[in-house]
């Protein structure tokens, strides 16, 4: 059977029920609201993200659900992207905000997941100052402020 | 309420929010001390989402918190996911310096979320110790909470929580940590997480005094050099919520002790892993029957032997009953892994997780006794072909001195086609040994199709006339086998391998296993070879023509021995894996030498020959080779740390040039 949803700007996708429970609001307010046709309202969510997160969603549509597995080395933690998630978050910064403040609001853990595992590649190797122009973020620390966190954690440098 | 409006309101509360964080509500358990509602509901329902009705989230959620604007604003979960991500190094020096907001995250992440890690000496303890006081006094101040104190004033809080931290910290500057003290108890007390690593010898560990105060802890490793008894079931008992325990003794006397009361049930205990311990079987039944939703369930290098007062006492495990048990009591288990120490006699069957656990996708056998776990290396039968093929993980390593076959190798791979990760260990492939104990006419059945169309007397005869002049022929036949073999393993993207070491050196025998494996598991991405020899070292054996993998045909065969053709290096072969990202090659022994033209084939060359096709044995001609592994990323070689490492650093340099993009690595073996 399949769902209605609507978006930010009353777009509607039609998709599969099975689709659309990879995210576990819809599921729940499914479960909540039992079979209707009515459509889901997503008021948090843009018509152009929405078809993005349903990209990701129909190419997952098979997935088990992930058994959370917590490795010790963050590192090899962020490298561990499938390909066709690398191309699918191969896009603006804004975008992948977006999705991953959509994939945070539809509760997909596992597209959150690949979102934050991206920003930290993307965080890897730059300076403070890089990422602040990357993301396009405020400084708001004071001059003394950042000297006393750099001085905190001068001890991580060497290691 | 207009989008517009939703921004507005958004960054005017980001910055409250910022000033007005109540970090105790971060807790899972739902637990909250202290709850400073000051301000706007919502800001503060932001912080304690797990705490909250997902009623109460979806509400929150759907008021729009976080639309988007041009400046991004992450909820504070999703930044502390992302610091979960990301490496110490880039918690400290970047995230933490972007902005106040990413700091908290930060902060929040290496406190409460992050990790802990103590050993009891005292020069590696206090950079640690160090790093965590400033860490905690950072979210202090920033936040004005202190979990340690009642009192409002920001200051006062802050003396008492450095206080109460100054104790902690001089007692184990003093050599008497812990403190007994119990000051010191709300510094430690929102601990999640604990990594204990007693590097002296201590008889009465304090930290185990300390436990009880730690309600919130869940996840717990510790790790011991002494000869102590060991409280597992004391220490469940004491820490009602752990999710995780670990013990690891570096001494193999420590007893595991179950003492306790019997009826507690540790239903949040979800991990547990103990190792180089003696412990019975009535305590790892009780284990069982008393942690209901165990998923990960490791019991390594257990002691089957110890000496009492009464003098030798051995242990013996039945495993059949502990697996039915687990299978009874534990349903929710993913992986269990019974480990015994080298010398053990009892060991179970491989067959026996699958069979009793069947939703079980993960298996490790280690130390086992190779022979009795797969009685027949050659072909798989239907029961375990069933058994096996719902396996994704294999962890398979035959005793030391028992070497294991690659044919039961071959075996594993062909049972379980849905594997994932396999590593496998003691790999012997100077077969001979392994050949002369096994009788081709008794097991004549094991052989392929046209050889078991002869009639016995024939089989018999022929082995007569053949046992004189070789080990072990099967001429002929042996094509068909792999012709009629048509299989592969395609979902495999691990491979580790171990080779038996002593006496190893390569003939050929390897590369012809190494180019089978290419072929039946083109999906490899992960390859490790431990113990492998690069430098090629004998000349080609006689009996290469027994070797089940072998494809070329007699007539080649014959011209190699003809024109002495000496076994090359083993790692072209593999050059036909097309999705191979890393390769570890660890190259063991005293003779395993490395010389610059072993990574000839990493070359690249415009007359192109494709290493890894079908080019027999003979694939380090006179023409170039083509690029093998298009999406290689990193290549190590490691080896024993006596050998010169100068020369290395040279050739890395060039072969860097040469595949730009590849991470290499030529160098002593890292501990």
């Amino acid at each position: 059977m399949p769902v209605t949803l609507t978006s930010l700007d009353n777009q509607e996708f039609k998709v599969d029920k099975e689709v659309a429970e990879r995210s576990i609001l819809i599921k729940n307010m499914i479960e909540d609201v039992g079979e209707s046709d009515a459509p889901i309202p997503l008021p948090n969510v843009s018509a152009a993200v929405l078809t993005k997160v349903i990209e990701y969603c129909e190419h997952h549509r098979n997935d088990p659900v992930q058994v959370q597995d917590e490795t010790d080395d963050p590192r090899k933690r962020s490298n561990d992207i499938e390909e066709w998630d690398m191309k699918f978050m191969q896009v603006d910064q804004e975008m992948l905000f977006e999705i991953i403040l959509a994939a945070n609001y539809l509760d997909i853990k596992p597209l959150l997941d690949v979102g934050c595992k991206t920003v930290a590649n993307i965080i890897k190797g730059k300076t403070p100052e890089e990422i602040r122009k990357a993301f396009n973020i405020v400084n708001d620390f004071t001059p003394e402020e950042e000297a006393q966190i750099k001085k905190e954690n001068e001890w991580a440098e060497d290691r | 309420m207009p989008k517009s409006r939703i921004r507005e309101f958004c960054e005017d509360d980001l910055l409250d929010y910022l000033n007005d964080w109540d970090f105790n509500s971060n807790s899972d358990h739902g637990v909250h001390t202290h709850q400073r509602r000051k301000g706007k509901d919502m800001i503060s329902a932001a912080t304690s989402l797990s705490s909250l009705g997902r009623r109460k989230q979806r509400k929150w959620r759907a008021q729009g918190y976080w639309a988007s604007s041009r400046q991004f604003h992450l909820p504070p979960e999703v930044l502390e996911r992302i610091c979960y991500f990301s490496s110490q190094a880039s918690l400290r020096l970047r995230i933490s310096l972007v902005c106040k907001q990413w700091r908290l995250a930060c902060l929040r992440y290496l406190w409460t979320g992050g990790v802990w890690e103590a050993t009891n000496d005292s020069t590696v303890l206090i950079d640690k110790l160090r790093s965590n006081c400033l860490t905690t006094l950072s979210i202090d101040v920033l936040t004005d909470f202190s979990p340690a104190s009642t009192l409002s004033p920001k200051s006062e809080a802050v003396r008492q929580h450095t206080m109460a931290w100054r104790a902690f910290y001089e007692a184990i500057v003093t050599q008497s940590f812990p403190a007994t003290d119990e000051s010191i108890v709300p510094a430690i007390y929102g601990l999640k997480e604990l990594r204990y690593n007693a590097v002296k010898q201590l008889n009465d560990d304090p930290i185990l005094s300390l436990l009880p105060h730690l309600g919130f802890l869940r996840r717990l490793s510790l790790e011991y050099q002494s000869n102590m008894v060991f409280p597992l079931f004391d220490i469940l008992n004491q820490c009602a919520n752990l999710k995780a325990l670990a013990f690891k003794s570096r001494t193999n006397i420590n007893r595991v002790v179950s003492s306790g009361s019997l009826h507690l049930q540790h239903r949040h205990l979800e991990e547990l892993s103990i190792s180089n311990v003696i412990i019975d079987q009535s305590a790892l039944e009780r284990i069982l029957d008393t942690c209901p939703n165990l998923t990960e369930f490791k019991a390594q290098h257990l002691n089957e032997e110890h000496y009492d007062v009464s003098g030798r006492i051995s242990l013996t495990l039945d495993f059949d009953s502990l697996y039915r048990r687990a299978a009874d009591k534990c349903p929710r288990l993913q992986w269990i892994h019974f480990m015994m120490a080298s010398r053990a006699q009892g060991v179970a069957p491989l067959h026996l997780v699958p069979l009793h656990l069947p939703w079980i996708r993960r298996m490790s056998l280690t130390n086992a006794h190779h022979r009795g776990l797969l009685s027949d290396p050659w072909t798989p039968d239907r029961e375990e072909r069933v058994l096996f093929s719902s396996l994704t993980h294999i962890e398979i390593c035959s005793l030391a001195h028992e070497k294991m076959d690659p044919r039961s190798l071959d075996k594993i791979l062909r049972c379980a086609p849905s594997l994932i990760h396999l590593s496998a260990g003691n790999v012997c492939f100077q077969l001979t040994e392994v050949r002369e104990n096994w009788d081709p006419i008794d097991d004549w059945h094991r052989w392929p199709v046209r050889m078991a169309q002869k009639t016995k007397k024939e089989r018999r005869k022929e082995h007569r006339v053949r046992s004189k002049q070789l080990k072990l022929i099967a001429k002929g036949t042996l094509a068909d086998y792999m012709m009629a073999q048509d299989w592969q393993c395609s979902h495999l993207r691990t491979l580790d391998i171990s080779v038996w070491t002593s006496n190893y050196h390569p003939t050929g025998e390897d590369q012809e296993f190494y180019r089978y494996l290419a072929q039946r598991c083109p999906a490899i991405v992960h390859l490790t070879l431990r113990s492998s020899k690069l430098q090629a070292g004998q000349q080609m054996p006689e009996r290469l023509d027994s070797w089940p993998y072998y494809r070329t045909n007699p007539q080649d065969i014959s011209a190699l021995k003809k024109n002495k053709v000496w076994a090359p290096n083993s790692i072209p072969v593999l050059g036909g894996l097309k999705h191979l990202e890393s390769l570890t090659l660890i190259v063991g022994g005293i003779d395993g030498l490395i010389l610059p033209q072993d990574f000839e084939y990493l070359k690249r060359s415009e007359g192109s020959v494709s290493i890894g096709g079908d080019q027999g044995l003979l694939t380090s001609g006179n023409q170039g080779h083509t690029v093998i592994w298009p999406r290689l990323e990193s290549f190590t070689v490691e080896y024993s740390s006596w050998i010169v490492t100068k020369a290395y650093d040279e050739l890395v340099l060039e072969l860097e040039k040469m595949r730009p993009g590849v991470a290499f690595r030529i160098g002593p073996r890292r501990k």
